[in-house]
């Protein structure tokens, strides 16, 4: 964690790629609601 | 070598076995099963192909190379497509397959002149249609010509032949799959090969960080050079840090106005499920953004590259063993070939459909001949990018490429992205279409501004005039009907 937090570009990297994640898993629950 | 030639043999003859049994099923006497693939792409080849397409030879080759020089930049510049894709998945795909549904457009510049013009046959409606498809055909022949070189350099090193005769053959592979299984064999083949692709990948870093694991990896670039692991600026992406976020905002556009992208969006099955396709969007996309580590491993490997472009085929040759050498340069090879599939099948219904519609009034041929004439047209435009690659410079490969897509995008978000929000006038669509082109060539030619800038500032110099002409000149009801009557 602490490699992450010392560069900021491997920072984004990993907040990006989680916030990507999240987006898709929340359309998942979206569309099962919507069902 | 003779290794290779069955390795690649092998593919082919996959690729044949696909595209046979995509022109099976797409329904031989309709148009839009060419175009379009009868609409009925599910969530995991909808992104397959729409990954596959978005990721070119670049990934593989330009990016380590980038890394190797600049470091975790790049990881996180290049990166930035995968999300903007699933963006463009989840919120724009949807509505541009629904409206292109509700007004019958089968392929993009359709869908502008549709969205913008009350009669298609109108004098503005066809100068747009024109406009848009020469545009397209213009910048596209140049994009795939800069691919068709890529394909030829590095198949001629891997096969033991010249470039030129590797490029053909390759070319001629993709035309042929193209001609019998229009857009379903190329997203089909685009699946098959981004399956490569994403292998390559996870081999690429499970043997990278096997070797030396991403804590070591770090302290080691830091004592090469702390810029490569913290870097003060976002070179080279522009000189403030947050310089590299652009590359988002660049993405976005490049997954939504460039033709050859968006028109994947159209094929979409009506009941698909966005949410399925978003998240493989994003596993295989994330999976592949992953390549260009081979970049920062071969930094400390190998320090003293001259070339830094050299660093993934050094990777290659140095660091793994020959015969997964070969498989992977295959999955390279696939990379370059599902972006070349798409642009040569979105290049050829530009002359064959939409040039033809706008000419020629809509009651041309049966289904059955319209299907020939666009089958025909593959392998013009094919024959065409074949003979320019002649008279294409190499060392402007990169730049060509850039060149193309970026005008392209740039001189079509206007039409494509504002139209969301705001639906302007046939105008507003010709005249941002025009100031879009010339705005991002302007730039880019000059060298005032880098390589994601030229594009994004022409898009918002499109996107201003779409909005502004629209304003002064709307569309007229009474004069469009008038032109009507007349025609």
């Amino acid at each position: 964690m602490d490699l992450f937090l010392n560069s900021w570009t491997l920072f984004w990297f990993l907040t990006i790629n989680i916030m990507m994640l999240l987006l898709t898993v929340s359309y998942f629950f979206a569309e099962r609601h919507n069902k | 070598m003779f290794i290779n030639w069955i390795i690649l043999l092998a593919a082919i003859a996959l690729l044949i076995v696909l595209a046979t049994k995509a022109s099976r099923v797409m329904s031989a006497d309709d148009e839009s099963g060419f175009l379009v693939a009868g609409r009925s792409l599910g969530p995991f080849v909808m992104a397959g192909t729409v990954v596959a397409t978005g990721f070119s030879g670049w990934g593989f080759m330009g990016s380590p190379g980038t890394a190797y020089q600049y470091g975790t930049i790049e990881l996180l510049g290049n990166f930035f497509f995968a999300p903007a894709m699933v963006v463009a998945v989840l919120f724009f795909a949807v509505y541009l397959r629904n409206r292109a549904m509700k007004m019958g457009s089968s392929t993009i510049p359709e869908f502008i002149v549709n969205l913008h013009c009350d009669h298609r046959n109108s004098v503005s409606a066809r100068t747009l249609r024109i406009l848009t498809s020469l545009g397209m055909i213009i910048f596209l022949t140049v994009f795939l010509t800069a691919q068709i070189r890529a394909l030829g350099i590095l198949g001629s090193s891997w096969l033991g032949i010249s470039p030129l005769l590797a490029s053909a053959l390759l070319l001629v592979i993709i035309t042929i799959y193209t001609i019998a299984g229009g857009l379903l064999a190329v997203a089909w083949t685009d699946t098959f090969m981004v399956i490569g692709m994403v292998t390559a990948a996870i081999y690429i870093v499970v043997q990278v960080f096997t070797d030396i694991p991403l804590s070591d990896m770090m302290t080691q670039l830091n004592t090469i050079d702390p810029n490569l692991v913290n870097p003060e600026s976002s070179n080279p992406y522009g000189s403030a840090k947050a310089s590299v976020f652009l590359v988002f905002v660049y993405a976005l556009i490049f997954s939504t106005a460039l033709p050859y992208m968006s028109v994947r969006f159209l094929a979409m099955k009506s009941n698909i499920s966005i949410a399925k396709t978003g998240f493989y969007t994003a596993i295989l996309g994330g999976i592949l953004s992953l390549v260009p580590i081979v970049g920062l491993y071969v930094r400390i490997k190998n320090p003293g590259l001259v070339n830094p472009d050299e660093a993934m085929p050094w990777y290659l040759a140095n660091a793994i063993p020959s015969m997964a050498g070969s498989v992977i340069t295959l999955f390279i090879l696939f990379a370059m070939k599902s972006t070349a599939n798409s642009i040569l099948h979105t290049l050829s219904t530009a002359a064959s459909h939409d040039l033809r519609l706008a000419i020629y009034d809509n009651s041309s041929g049966t289904e059955a001949e319209l299907l020939k004439l666009n089958r025909l047209w593959v392998a013009i435009m094919a024959t065409i990018a074949f003979i320019s690659t002649f008279f294409l410079p190499e060392a402007m490969l990169s730049y060509l490429g850039i060149f193309s897509s970026g005008t392209l995008m740039a001189s079509l978000s206007g039409v494509l992205l504002v139209s969301i929000f705001y639906k302007g006038s046939t105008m507003a669509a010709i005249a941002s279409i025009i100031v879009g082109a010339v705005c991002s060539s302007y730039l880019l030619a000059s060298g005032i501004v880098g390589w994601v800038e030229g594009p994004l500032l022409g898009s918002a110099a499109s996107a201003l005039t779409y909005v502004v002409v629209s304003l002064l000149v709307p569309n007229r009801i009474k004069a469009t009907s008038e032109e009507a009557v007349k025609a």
